[in-house]
């Protein structure tokens, strides 16, 4: 709730800025509005509340190649990208970052999907975002269940020019938790040293195994022992690869009482592109 | 009456910015409006005489017919799929031979489950959208069968349509349950006589039948069973992208009851698609 009302002090602010610049007749900030389609192209995968932001070159939301922030893996972690979605990450997500006051006039953005179920397979969704004008466009999201994947888009430069564009997003793997594929719904396993329940922030285990659309068929599994780390004495550690990275996909088996993982290869795997988006950019 | 307006434009233009230079007197800037096209006419019929030697030149963009004319192939990037007969169905904006998330018409059914592009070629000329189609006379084998690299097949439509053209391309990854791979009302709208487009295609997933990778429910070379069946029995009836086949290779994480081999494993792209407008 805090976040809406954040939210729409927030365009009032904006507002006000318009009005004022057009009254200073300069520095306008200007409102583009642009829709998006957004298509989940996975079999097996939902998305946690996709956030949108339009930026200027000092905003990165990631990198490839480098350590994972802080703010990424609890997006990647937990799906958790604004403070009303977990207190614990208030200063550490991507809402805190984003309103830093050296970030806050270098960006807009907006999280989509906060108060619905996750976005499951195979479905659209359209959503419209203001960019202010902003000339770049980048989203993340994480997919569920799995330990720490995400589908981004980073740093796409808007195009001025109207019309329809299509751009894919691939999988990545934001390196901060090892893809040890257990279920959060596990009860016989913990972190290891802290016996913290899997699946949140900064523990092993993946995150919406329990996810309204992992039902029948989607289902995650039981019994799994660890694929990328083995549960030891009903523990895993929460290990890291350390950089974010194009993900390998995760493995699964067919078995849903046993096996290695406690996904289902038959349905939770998936090749890139994972999501797609079509964007519209109005006449001025 | 063309060619009139091109030539009167510049003048139109030029008088437009004399207007500008005189700011202090914007109120007659209504005024200044009539004067222009007062002294257009004669002015603009002695303009297109001079003009006309390029404009010709432009004209015809096609051939004679005034028919776009495209060339369409499609490259078998995988190991062991063979694709089947491809369709290839030009046509304007509106019409898509599927869409990502909903289900599979019949014609996308048959064709991703057996091969068979009848259907969805069908579907492709009832539509109202509809440009020109046409199949490849065979199935692309891939590199581990034979020559990857399919014919040219030839398309083409009124030049005077090029402006909502799309092209749309399905083809099955044969030695699969229900995979196709192409392009979904790609805009070819933009590209000039002689302009080549290449484009990596990914893989769909009909959502129609059930991933079973057993032979009996899959056609081809290499298991040459059921095709076609009208049942929908996968996890969900619709289109999606492919996750990959599991296959009998892995012990830990594949599918015991596979009779596909690592070596019909794909990735994405699996098919390069090659346009060029040759008129």
């Amino acid at each position: 709730m805090s976040l809406f009302m954040r939210e729409s002090l927030m365009k009032k602010s904006i507002i006000g800025a318009v009005t004022l610049g057009i009254m200073g007749a300069m520095n306008v900030v200007q409102a583009v509005e642009v829709q998006i389609e957004f298509t989940n192209l996975t079999r097996g995968m939902s998305f946690t509340p996709r956030l949108v932001v339009a930026h200027n070159e000092n905003i990165d939301l990631f990198e490839p190649g480098i350590a994972p922030t802080e703010r990424l893996a609890w997006m990647a972690e937990a799906g958790v990208i604004v403070d009303s979605q977990n207190a614990a990450s208030v200063g550490s997500n991507f809402e805190s970052f984003l309103n830093l006051p050296e970030n806050a006039g270098n960006n807009a953005f907006q999280g989509f999907g906060l108060s619905a179920p996750p976005h499951g397979p195979a479905s659209t969704r359209n959503y419209t975002f203001d960019t202010e004008d902003f000339p770049f466009l980048s989203l993340v999201t994480m997919l569920i269940p799995t330990n720490d994947a995400f589908a981004g888009l980073d740093s796409w430069r808007i195009p001025t020019e109207p019309g329809t564009y299509s751009v894919t997003l691939n999988a990545y793997d934001a390196g901060s938790e090892a893809n040890d594929e257990i279920s959060s719904l596990r009860t016989d396993v913990v972190e290891e040293g802290t016996g913290l329940p899997l699946g949140g922030y900064a523990v092993p285990g993946m995150a919406g195994s329990g996810n309204p659309n992992a039902v029948g068929a989607l289902a995650v599994g039981d019994g799994g022992t660890g694929v990328a780390i083995q549960i030891t004495n009903g523990t895993l550690p929460d290990a890291r690869e350390g950089t974010v990275h194009i993900h390998r996909n995760v493995l699964g088996d067919a078995d849903t009482v046993g096996g290695i993982s406690d996904l289902d290869s038959r349905v939770h795997r998936w090749l890139n592109p994972v999501a797609r988006l079509t964007i519209t950019i109005p006449a001025q | 009456m063309k060619l009139l307006k091109l030539s009167i434009l510049p003048l139109v233009v030029a008088l437009a910015a004399c207007d500008g230079d005189d700011g202090p007197a914007g109120p007659q800037g209504p005024q200044g409006e009539q004067g222009v096209q007062g002294e257009q006419g004669p002015q603009g019929e002695q303009g297109p005489q001079g003009e006309q030697g390029p404009q010709g030149e432009q004209g015809p963009p096609g051939n004679a017919a005034g028919e776009a004319v495209f060339e369409v192939q499609l490259v078998n990037l995988t190991l062991r799929q063979p694709l089947s007969p491809v369709a290839i169905m030009a046509h304007r904006v509106g019409f898509n031979p599927f869409i990502d998330g909903e289900s599979a018409s019949d014609g996308v059914e048959l064709l991703a489950e057996g091969g068979d592009n009848s259907g969805l070629l069908a579907e492709a000329v009832a539509a109202d959208e509809h440009l020109d189609s046409a199949s490849t006379s065979g199935p692309i084998p891939p590199l581990a069968l034979g020559d990857p690299n399919g014919p040219s097949v030839e398309i083409s439509f009124p030049a005077n349509e090029l402006d909502n053209a799309r092209l749309s391309i399905v083809s099955m990854l044969v030695h699969t349950n229900d995979a196709f791979t192409g392009t979904n009302a790609f805009n070819i709208s933009n590209m000039e006589v002689g302009q080549t487009i290449r484009l990596n295609a990914p893989t769909w997933d009909a959502g129609t039948e059930a991933n079973s990778e057993v032979a009996g429910l899959m056609p081809g070379p290499d298991f040459g069973g059921e095709g076609f069946n009208a049942a929908r029995d996968d996890v969900f009836d619709r289109v999606h992208f492919h996750q990959g086949v599991l296959t009998s290779a892995s012990v830990e994480s594949g599918l015991a009851t596979a009779d596909l081999t690592e070596e019909h494993r794909f990735d994405n792209p699996t098919a390069r698609v090659i346009i060029t407008r040759i008129e």
